[in-house]
């Protein structure tokens, strides 16, 4: 079935495709096409055909341009991305329905005539230049892994899908272990721990009623679940997030739950946790025994296993702990180029309207380079330094996306710190390379030039 | 030896054996000596060693450090506790168990020892075994808390929470207090979220302590501000109530955990209870009727006060009990008072001509304060009370007689200055309201020089206004220009649009605007139909004036207010299409969106106004009012 834009259910209706079309059916469509093409075509050059969303230094609020981008697809409608045209512009067919849901959320847009479609159209696709066009033909079903009760922290990851109105579903252990990531083409996570040390929050927080309940929820849930230790537990949902992965599926993940899902996996046969995480104490040889080869990203990291310490190994850069100090005010990251035309998938998650981004802190602030896999992309880096800030790699059949740091709008974000307000943050760029990540698997593949 | 005979020489050969003997021993003594204290150094170095190890967390040095310390002195407390460590941190748990039996060799019975030999075979997988460890240490001495206490805190460690409950319940079993270990579980079932069993423990604690009862409010506010602990712990509370109806610190407690939830009306039974087992005579009502009345749950409040009231509390608290009950009806009437959202204020402002429909209300609350100035004449409570009543003759029944005369008994009787100011700001709006300009100034100037700022700013403007209204706009933009100069005060807006406004249309269309002016008072003193037949006159006699957009929206109000729906969606859309230069062409639009809304209660033409101030003034300061009011009425989820 083809879409077409203006009549019938919602603002897209669908008509038969070419093979289900009677042959008398078919001759009259082409007559009218000719028709069409003669008479009627220069009328409508005139009209507004397409609704262009810019989203450069013009955009009001350039996450929800990913909402309206999302609804679209949701509603049938097609969308195409304009890489590195205009801060990776979208487009699609013009409809009054799109331009009132546009002015209802804020997102700014211009209708364009056909005739301003194709010069568009034409300037992306030129051979000399870096910009291409991705067609966007699905909404895509994202999963976030989150635990069912209240974190003292916030999540950049649900703030942006909220605030951006793109639909996602919630997904905790219990979900993954079943395999039910199967459902979905991204799963999106954030501030969480996959080595079963509760956020290396026991030197601060172990006497806070928020840690010891959600020390007392895993429990309960790992031993629900049949495993004696939550280490193994998470162990066993990373393997499942992996296999996820392998499968086809897409991963992003933010701040700790980046390295922390690594060095788990690294640790499958290694108890790496001491006694106030997991009742015992870890293997006095724990670091020896780590296997990098189990990894997506990281290798030959250091762990750092003193359980006073709110830090998980080497990979974070610089160090959590203590906290270190710097001017916010120079503290930024430089985005990498690549070519729209052969690299698609890094060109999409590096779209933004400006190259430098102001940087922000984490548990996991950013990833030193040394340690970084060669088979691994970087997007993003803080220039000069060994500091990489966003990554991107493929394994088996899908791909994993890790974005440092905790907030994009707060610099320095706390436990107990109220949740960034998005509302004042429409146009961060921080924010946007977030939301890049959720668009990509709607994406129609295209052969590859050579 | 024969160093050692070397260097007690014999001399003459005279020396006895007896005599040498005696050196013999006192010279052993001194080299064993010297011998053991290089020894003691020795071990003491190596324990530090040992105990660095440790603390750098290299377990396995440790290990053979701790071995050899051990070897050397196996009674030896510490060396046997450090060894017992570091095996059991590199998961030598065999090792480990067998160290503790041979040191069970030597206290056979200690509790400790059996109690840290289960947790050992607990951690080697030998759960039964460290079960029926921890039974044995239990029964060894059953009468005695502090051997429960032991079991069940090497049970937590292993985060055996569910067995270390059963521990502590046992205690209770065996003949001990039946609150003992309160504290403990309600900490355990808290963390474990089983609230209704956490509260019971609590309560055990404030039986035996009520004086404890803000310590266990603080504790059991962890989990109240959730709906399901707040549940939990109210039902349990009221079951324990049923059957200990006469304990008042249970019903203290069910009070605080009704107003956690803001149950108001069970807070107050609750409170009544307390208040009648105590023969308060009130006292402890009236607490909880202010509460009530800083919460706003009017109707409760009220119904306090009465009680108080009616049961004759003490000469202490009647006056402001009676003050107390007079406001919360006064709010109560303002609540039911239909007038309020019809025609909706403009988003940002307060009604600016209220109307009550609810005059019998109100004169209830007025007839409750007068008794009060008849009862405490001359005190403030009576003070507060003209006031209020001024208040309500004011801006509900228009009496502006009535209100003068209260506003003026309030600055009378008043001792603190600011029901004094109030009085004045009230009096001198009753001024304008008459159209007696010149009292109304006499009474703002004076203010303009009180101490606090607020009431000089306000009464500076007012003095503004009052030019204005008369076409004295130098006089005006001056005194307004003392507000505009400072961004930071509440004024500075209004003073900035007045002056703005005035100094746009003074110099070209200086009659129009005095003619506004005019017309204005007429608006302030609620003569609306003669303003809006003044707004008119002035739209007609100066089409392209500047402040025809101006003029047109005052009639567009007027007209509102005056129930002339369809003509006021009529003036604002001509302010929309026709006006064309007019920067008021969304407040225009966002208007006609609220009629719809709220007037005429049309959801779809409403959405249909908001969707056209989007699409036609997308740099509205409005935009994003439209943009929530859009997703309200369509039911959005955001």
């Amino acid at each position: 079935m083809s879409k077409k834009p203006g009549s019938g259910l919602g603002f897209y209706a669908e008509m038969p495709s070419e093979a289900e079309m009677p042959k008398r059916m078919k001759t009259t469509l082409i007559a009218s096409i000719v028709a069409i093409t003669w008479f009627v075509a220069p009328i409508l050059l005139h009209a507004q055909s397409k609704l262009f969303i810019p989203m450069d230094l013009k955009q009001t609020d350039h996450l929800k341009s990913y909402g309206v981008a999302f609804w679209v697809l949701e509603h049938n409608g097609e969308v195409d991305w304009l890489l590195n045209y205009r801060g990776g512009s979208f487009m699609c067919d013009y409809s009054e329905v799109v331009a009132r849901e546009c002015r209802i959320r804020g997102v700014l847009f211009e209708p364009l005539a056909a005739a301003e479609a194709s010069l568009v159209f034409a300037d992306v696709q030129r051979d000399n230049n870096n910009k291409d066009v991705v067609r966007l033909e699905k909404a895509p079903r994202i999963a976030v892994y989150v635990p069912p009760n209240f974190k003292p922290w916030d999540d950049a990851v649900t703030l942006a899908l909220e605030y951006a109105e793109i639909k996602y579903t919630k997904v905790w252990d219990e979900e993954v272990l079943a395999g039910k990531l199967a459902e979905y083409d991204w799963l999106h996570l954030h501030h969480e721990d996959f080595t079963g040390q509760y956020g290396k929050f026991y030197a601060n927080f172990r006497t806070a009623s928020w840690y010891v309940e959600q020390q007392l929820l895993y429990e309960r849930e790992a031993k629900r679940l049949g495993f004696k230790k939550v280490s193994d537990e998470k162990k066993a949902v990373a393997r499942a997030i992996k296999d996820f992965i392998a499968n086809g599926g897409f991963m992003f993940a933010m701040c700790s739950a980046t390295d922390s899902y690594d060095i788990a996996l690294a640790a499958e046969n290694v108890d790496i946790c001491d006694v106030m995480f997991d009742g015992d104490s870890p293997d006095p040889n724990a670091q020896k025994k780590l296997d990098f080869s189990k990894t997506l990203a990281f290798e030959n990291f250091k762990l750092d296993m003193n359980p006073l310490r709110y830090e998980y190994s080497d990979i974070d850069i610089p160090t959590s702990d203590p906290p270190p100090f710097r001017d916010q005010n120079t503290d930024y990251f430089t985005l990498f180029e690549f070519s729209a035309k052969y690299d698609p998938v890094p060109t999409m998650l590096t779209q933004d309207h400006v190259s430098i981004i102001k940087g922000f802190m984490g548990q996991t602030t950013a990833f030193r380079k040394s340690l970084i896999k060669r088979t691994v992309t970087t997007l993003a880096e803080r220039e000069g330094t060994e500091e990489v800030k966003y990554i991107h790699g493929n394994f088996g059949r899908g791909t994993f996306t890790w974005y440092a740091g905790h907030d994009p709008e707060d610099y320095q974000h706390a436990v107990g710190d109220p949740p960034t307000d998005l509302t004042l943050h429409k146009n961060s760029p921080g924010y946007r390379l977030i939301l890049n990540n959720v668009l990509f698997p709607a994406a129609k593949k295209k052969q590859q030039k050579t | 030896m024969a160093l050692f005979f070397g260097i007690f020489p014999h001399v003459d050969g005279h020396f006895t054996v007896k005599r040498n003997r005696k050196y013999v021993i006192m010279s052993l003594c001194f080299i064993g000596g010297i011998s053991a204290l290089g020894q003691d150094a020795d071990v003491a170095a190596r324990l530090r060693l040992a105990q660095s190890f440790e603390q750098s967390g290299d377990w396995e040095r440790a290990v053979s450090v701790y071995e050899d310390l051990h070897r050397r002195d196996q009674v030896n407390y510490v060396f046997f506790d450090g060894l017992r460590r570091a095996y059991t941190q590199v998961k030598r748990y065999d090792e480990a168990i067998g160290l503790v039996q041979r040191r069970l060799n030597l206290q056979p019975k200690d509790p400790l020892l059996l109690s840290i030999l289960a947790g050992l075979h607990y951690e080697n997988g030998e759960e039964t075994k460290a079960d029926s460890l921890w039974q044995a240490v239990l029964l060894s001495d059953r009468k005695n808390a502090g051997t429960y206490r032991l079991v069940a805190s090497q049970m937590l460690d292993h985060r055996l929470y569910e067995q270390a409950i059963q521990t502590y319940l046992s205690a209770r079993s065996s003949g001990l207090a039946q609150d003992i270990f309160a504290e403990e579980l309600g900490s355990i079932y808290s963390a474990l979220q089983q609230y209704g069993s956490a509260t019971k423990e609590f309560i055990r604690i404030l039986k035996r302590a009520p004086e404890q009862l803000p310590y266990i409010e603080n504790r059991i506010s962890s989990f109240t501000m959730k709906n399901d602990g707040l549940r939990a712990a109210t039902a349990v509370v009221q079951e324990d109530i049923r059957q200990n109806p006469a304990n008042l610190t249970l019903r203290s407690f069910l009070a605080w955990l009704a107003i956690e939830g803001k149950d108001f009306e069970s807070a107050f039974l609750q409170h009544r209870a307390i208040d009648s087992l105590k023969k308060a005579r009130g006292q402890e009502l009236f607490n909880f009727g202010q509460r009530a009345l800083q919460e706003r749950a009017y109707g409760v409040a009220a119904k306090t006060f009465r009680v108080i009231i009616e049961q004759q509390a003490p000469p202490t608290i009647m006056p402001q009990a009676r003050f107390g009950y007079a406001r919360a009806i006064e709010e109560l009437s303002d609540q039911s008072d239909t007038a309020e959202s019809d025609p909706v204020p403009f988003p940002g402002e307060g009604a600016q001509w209220p109307v009550s429909e609810s005059q019998p209300s109100f004169k209830g609350a007025v007839a409750l304060y007068g008794r009060i100035i008849a009862d405490y004449p001359n005190s403030e409570l009576a003070a507060q009370a003209h006031y209020r009543i001024g208040l309500i003759k004011l801006e509900r029944f228009f009496d502006l007689d009535g209100s003068l005369t209260a506003f003026d008994e309030a600055k009378k009787v008043a001792k603190s200055q600011n029901v004094q100011y109030d009085a004045i700001l009230k009096k001198a709006e009753v001024f304008t309201a008459r159209g007696n300009l010149a009292e109304a100034k006499t009474e703002y100037l004076p203010l303009t020089k009180a101490a606090f700022p607020n009431y000089r700013d306000k009464a500076v403007f007012q003095l503004a206004e009052l030019d204005y209204f008369v076409g004295a706009f130098d006089s005006s933009l001056a005194r307004l220009n003392m507000l505009t100069s400072n961004v930071n005060i509440d004024l500075a807006n209004d003073a900035l649009q007045l002056q703005y406004f005035i100094q746009e249309n003074k110099a070209a269309w200086g009659k129009a605007l005095e003619d506004f002016a005019k017309a204005d008072l007429l608006a302030r003193r609620r003569k609306f139909s003669e303003a809006l037949e003044s707004f008119k006159g002035i739209a007609r006699a100066n089409p392209n004036a500047l402040l025809i957009d101006d003029t047109m929206m005052k009639i567009g109000e007027l007209q509102l207010i005056l129930r002339q729906t369809m003509e006021a969606l009529g003036t604002f859309q001509k302010v929309t299409s026709e006006i064309q230069a007019s920067i008021l062409r969304d407040r225009a639009q966002i208007r006609i969106g609220e009629v719809y809304h709220y007037v005429l209660k049309d959801k779809a033409k409403a959405i249909e106004a908001y969707e056209l101030l989007l699409a036609k003034y997308p740099h509205s300061m409005y935009v994003e009012e439209a943009r929530k009011r859009i997703r309200f009425l369509r039911g959005d989820a955001i």
